[in-house]
């Protein structure tokens, strides 16, 4: 038997809203989709989120891409994926007749639920919460009647809600710099990895000494690191990562992150601030 | 009675030779070696079997009670028609081996006769051996396989000679053979389940010689056949589901005809076929084939109501009954149970089973015509065109549905066991419901109780304890059904009204249709177009590049 069942039926739209999918934020949320409820056309993947401190579901490569970036952004603090359109049903009045035929089964009559991919939740310099919305896909797939019509319900949603929505296509995206945040991501949080701050302030002090003064590449840092601190191997590079994903050190996120490179081009940053802002479109 | 194992096959009965008291029997260790020819009596024991049946056990839970009913699957009755039976095979079997005496000279130039048959791939007819059969006709259901099965339990199926009269022999001698006809009716998976039938009984590996060697036509296989049959002195050889035949490859049906004939002519071996009246032609062409030889034929038409074996029949069984409240037979469940099966046995024993069941599952626990009426409509619905067929008397009808397979008993039991837990679940999800229900109202009553405390109107507290109620049926707590119904009462929920004063007119002209639409027109991609509209955000995007972007 097929794991996926396709089939729209009420029974199923009840058990998600009871529960609880699609409602709440942060830590809270819960997906409409997860990665075992519908069948990916990619590769599934599910992360622990800096954010919200929960575990995300992504069905393609996209969107858990899409979803670094998001994370590495400091203006965002809230992404709330495959999020559905619940109140669509109460504005009817927004849709004319073709696109409102998209929104129920055609053969049990039971409502389609309409998600957006990424509802996300950014806070400006002045403190003020915005929300936007994004929908990922392939960029062939724009050239198929039905994800146009799909679409242009989504777009009416959100522009009756006032809420800023855009399409992203893989080309939108920024491989490297989400490749190089998905490999420093799990570093944030020493604890999961056994380690409590205040016990390993000492060697982390000692491994931003060590690569402000290093002469050599990166690898040279974190090895005399290895072999003059810890004594375990592996813990250097664990430090380098939690210090880029804790931004206390900066590195070029758009090119490749290669050990190989001098030590020169890491960057420590004093103060941390809010230096990478979301710019909104849509 | 004493037992030898063969290598690789099953338990041998030692042969142990008795006198016989017909002189024609005499002096043939193959007849000497069988069990005595039985009396009436003594096949009325051999063959009867009645289910274990206590009274107590009508008290037993109900889930208990399913199994013993199953019991009367295995309920057989004898009838008169069985002692006939059982005497024909006897018979069959006895005037088979008269000519076949392994310390008659005649013995061994069969078996040289059946080498040169084997050399040559052909079998000679050799037509001073009278051969024996029988066929059997009968409606699917009336216990035609389940008779002659019981009927052969009576005879060890093989004897194991090692000395007849200070002479010393080694010889098998398999008694009876059953085989079913192939559902392709061809005549190579005959005789496949031939071999694999005796490399089962005797631990040979004919299947794996002659079987699977496909050099060797169906044609060149029968001389084998009829040596290995000669060889461990077959009996009588019993094939079943001969209607499968009719719907053979062309050609089949002939030559598998023509087979048994052979068979029968040239080794003197007796053949019971088996079938449904859908191979009555094939019956009338085999009795054609085989005129000459005085041959018996049984057809096993359904009970007639008046017939004594029905009366037997229905008496014997309503013994077993395993509900509280055990009924008479009176004539009108008799009338009922007839008019339901048709007098058909299975479908009577099945409908018989049925019954109990529901008059469990329903509590009436007795059996009523009611009950026995409402069973057959739910249940039979399968045969019921055969079993009409049968009641317009058309017997080219009943020949149509000769091969239906009688209900299904498993599903029965099954549904009407979930229709007892069903029972059990919906009293108590009603009961919970209810409870629910109670609990619901008493939340409003105190949210309204609360809210008029706060100093909200007792109208307007109702109306909008029930507003909040129905629209987050999600709030089950008190407390956050009198702080939202109390934030309503001061405005703070925003009605729908407030978003739509400000709803922005629909932009028809940003209709993503008519931009890709548009953008086609103009030689454009899909993705272009949109990305010209603006839809495509580039947050986080390459273009900005650095953090700001």
């Amino acid at each position: 038997m097929s794991k996926f069942n396709y089939d729209a039926s009420d029974a199923k739209l009840q058990r998600f809203i009871k529960e609880g999918r699609g409602q709440g934020r942060g830590a809270e949320y819960q997906p409409w989709l997860n990665v075992h409820s519908i069948a990916s056309r990619g590769r599934v993947s599910r992360v622990s989120g800096w954010k919200t401190g929960r575990v995300h579901h992504f069905l393609s490569d996209n969107e858990t891409r899409y979803f670094y970036l998001c994370e590495w952004s400091d203006a965002v603090i809230d992404i709330r994926e495959h999020y559905p359109l619940m109140d669509l049903y109460e504005m009817t009045d927004i849709l004319d007749d073709d696109l409102a035929k998209k929104l129920m089964d055609r053969k049990t009559g039971t409502p389609h639920i309409l998600t957006s991919t990424f509802l996300i939740t950014v806070k400006n310099d002045e403190g003020q919460e915005r929300h936007f919305a994004r929908n990922i896909k392939e960029a062939r797939d724009f050239e198929k009647n039905s994800v146009i019509e799909r679409y242009e319900v989504i777009r009416r949603y959100w522009h009756k809600k006032g809420i800023p929505w855009g399409l992203v296509s893989s080309s939108e995206i920024n491989a490297v710099r989400a490749k190089n945040i998905e490999w420093l991501h799990a570093a944030r949080r020493l604890s999961d990895w056994g380690y409590s701050d205040q016990q390993i302030a000492g060697e982390i002090r000692f491994l931003m000494e060590l690569l402000i003064g290093g002469q050599g590449s990166i690898k040279n840092a974190i090895e005399r690191f290895d072999s003059q601190v810890s004594g375990e191997q592996g813990k250097g590079l664990l430090m380098l990562k939690h210090l880029l994903a804790a931004k206390q050190i900066k590195i070029d996120m758009d090119k490749p992150i290669d050990l190989n490179h001098s030590a020169k081009s890491i960057e420590i940053v004093d103060n941390k601030g809010s230096d990478t802002v979301a710019k909104i479109s849509g | 009675m004493e037992w030898i194992k063969i290598p690789n096959g099953t338990l041998a009965q030692v042969a142990q030779y008795s006198q016989q008291i017909v002189s024609q029997y005499e002096g043939n260790m193959l007849i000497e070696a069988l069990p005595p020819i039985m009396s009436k009596e003594e096949v009325v024991q051999a063959l009867s079997s009645y289910p274990h049946f206590d009274v107590e056990e009508r008290y037993a839970d109900s889930h208990y009670r399913f199994h013993m009913i199953q019991q009367l699957l295995g309920y057989f009755q004898v009838m008169p028609l069985h002692i006939d039976l059982e005497n024909r095979i006897s018979r069959l079997i006895r005037q088979g081996y008269v000519n076949r005496n392994p310390i008659q000279p005649n013995y061994a130039s069969q078996m040289v006769q059946g080498y040169a048959d084997i050399q040559r791939g052909q079998i000679r007819q050799n037509i001073q051996i009278s051969s024996s059969g029988l066929t059997i006709v009968g409606v699917s259901g009336m216990g035609k396989s389940t008779a002659i099965n019981r009927i052969l339990s009576t005879i060890p199926q093989i004897i194991s000679h090692s000395e007849y009269n200070g002479v010393e022999l080694s010889a098998y001698e398999v008694v009876f053979l059953r085989l079913e006809c192939p559902p392709d009716g061809s005549i190579r998976g005959l005789i496949n389940n031939f071999f694999v039938e005796l490399d089962q009984l005797l631990g040979t590996n004919y299947m794996d010689r002659f079987g699977k060697n496909t050099k060797l036509s169906a044609a060149s296989l029968m001389p084998i056949v009829a040596q290995i049959a000669r060889g461990c002195n077959l009996g009588l050889l019993c094939v079943d589901e001969i209607q499968n035949l009719s719907v053979a490859k062309s050609g089949g049906a002939e030559k598998m005809l023509s087979f048994f004939v052979t068979l029968s002519n040239s080794i003197g071996l007796p053949t019971i076929l088996i079938g449904t009246p859908t191979a009555q032609s094939l019956f009338s062409d085999f009795r054609i084939a085989r005129r000459g030889s005085g041959q018996g034929d049984v057809a096993w038409l359904p009970m007639k109501k008046s017939e004594p074996s029905w009366r037997l029949f229905i008496e014997g069984i309503w013994d077993h009954q395993w509900v509280r409240n055990p009924t008479e037979l009176t004539t009108e469940l008799n009338d009922t149970i007839y008019e339901a099966s048709c007098g058909i046995t299975d479908i009577a024993v099945k409908i018989f089973m049925f019954s109990q069941i529901r008059a469990i599952t329903s509590g009436t626990e007795t059996i009523t015509p009611q009950i026995i009426k409402g069973v057959v409509k739910d249940s039979l619905k399968l045969v019921e065109p055969m079993l009409n067929a049968l009641r317009s008397g058309n017997l080219n009808g009943i020949a149509r549905f000769g091969d239906i397979n009688i209900a299904p008993i498993d599903g029965f039991i099954a549904a009407e066991q979930s229709k007892l837990d069903l029972g059990n679940l919906l009293q108590t999800f009603q009961k919970t419901q209810k409870e629910q229900q109670v609990q619901a109202e008493r939340l409003k009553q105190d949210a309204v109780v609360r809210l008029t405390l706060l100093g909200v109107p007792e109208k307007e507290a109702k109306h909008n304890v029930s507003k909040i109620t129905s629209d987050m049926p999600q709030i089950q707590n008190i407390q956050e059904v009198v702080q939202e119904a109390y934030k309503l009462h001061l405005g703070l929920i925003e009605d729908k009204q407030a978003t739509s004063k400000t709803q922005p007119q629909i932009d028809d002209e940003r209709d993503l249709r008519k931009l890709v639409k548009a953008g086609k027109e103009n030689g454009f991609t899909a993705y272009q177009a949109l990305k010209d509209a603006g839809y495509i955000a580039s947050d986080f995007s390459i273009d900005t590049g650095s953090e700001l972007g």
